[in-house]
């Protein structure tokens, strides 16, 4: 298992560590005010503040500028059930929206793949490396610097769970790409 | 060229996040105690 620390990531923490470093600054500042103790506050804002500065330098020079989820979209679930009405249901949004680009069994090999740059996601590949959410997430609000749009707009929530459904399943050879068997 | 590849979970998202909120507690507890006076 390997990590890997993306510019999304490390703002993100950049972001948690700042909010750290102002708890820090007002509780100083409310010691000082109050004429306690201050100077640790300060220090330890201090401290999370250069670690924050720290990590935004690395987001941007060394890190990978890769596409990624906020970190709460890790612990969301599907709540769409593996039935086989939801997998059929995922299946037909599936060719009908995303196979053009994705390819008929998801391999980033669709008819519209050649036009695009970079191209469409090997969906065999990538649908096990990533939680649920995170995918829903892609799905939902797109991929900026890519061919992939927001389908928020044109597919309902369940029907946005239903295709992750049917490609956890496909992938993991549950079910067929198609429903001609 | 990215050798590594993403493996992202709830499990990995404490990791990244438990450290700065690690880092919070201890200095939190750091900044209460009590100063000695010179």
């Amino acid at each position: 298992m390997s990590l890997l620390i993306t510019r999304g990531l490390l703002e993100q923490i950049a972001f948690v560590l700042l909010g750290g470093a102002l708890v820090f600054a007002l509780t100083a500042t409310w010691s000082w005010r109050r004429q306690r103790a201050w100077r640790r506050p300060l220090v330890s804002a201090g401290i999370l503040a250069a670690i924050a500065v720290a990590s935004l330098g690395a987001a941007y020079t060394v890190a990978p500028n890769l596409p990624t989820a906020p970190i709460w979209t890790r612990f969301v679930a599907n709540p769409v059930a593996e039935t086989s009405e939801n997998v059929a249901a995922g299946r037909e949004i599936y060719q009908t929206k995303c196979s053009i680009c994705h390819g008929p069994r998801a391999r980033g090999d669709g008819p519209a793949a050649v036009t695009l740059n970079p191209r469409p996601f090997d969906l065999t590949v990538h649908v096990p490396l990533h939680p649920e959410g995170e995918i829903f997430y892609f799905v939902s609000e797109g991929i900026p610097g890519t061919g992939m749009p927001a389908w928020k707009e044109q597919l309902t929530e369940t029907q946005r769970w239903q295709v992750i459904r049917f490609l956890e399943a496909f992938v993991a050879g549950r079910v067929a790409a198609t429903s001609a068997r | 060229m990215i050798l590594a590849h993403v493996i992202s979970g709830p499990i990995d998202a404490l990791i990244e996040f438990g450290l700065p909120v690690g880092l919070f507690i201890v200095l939190w507890w750091w900044s209460s105690r009590k100063e000695r006076r010179k």
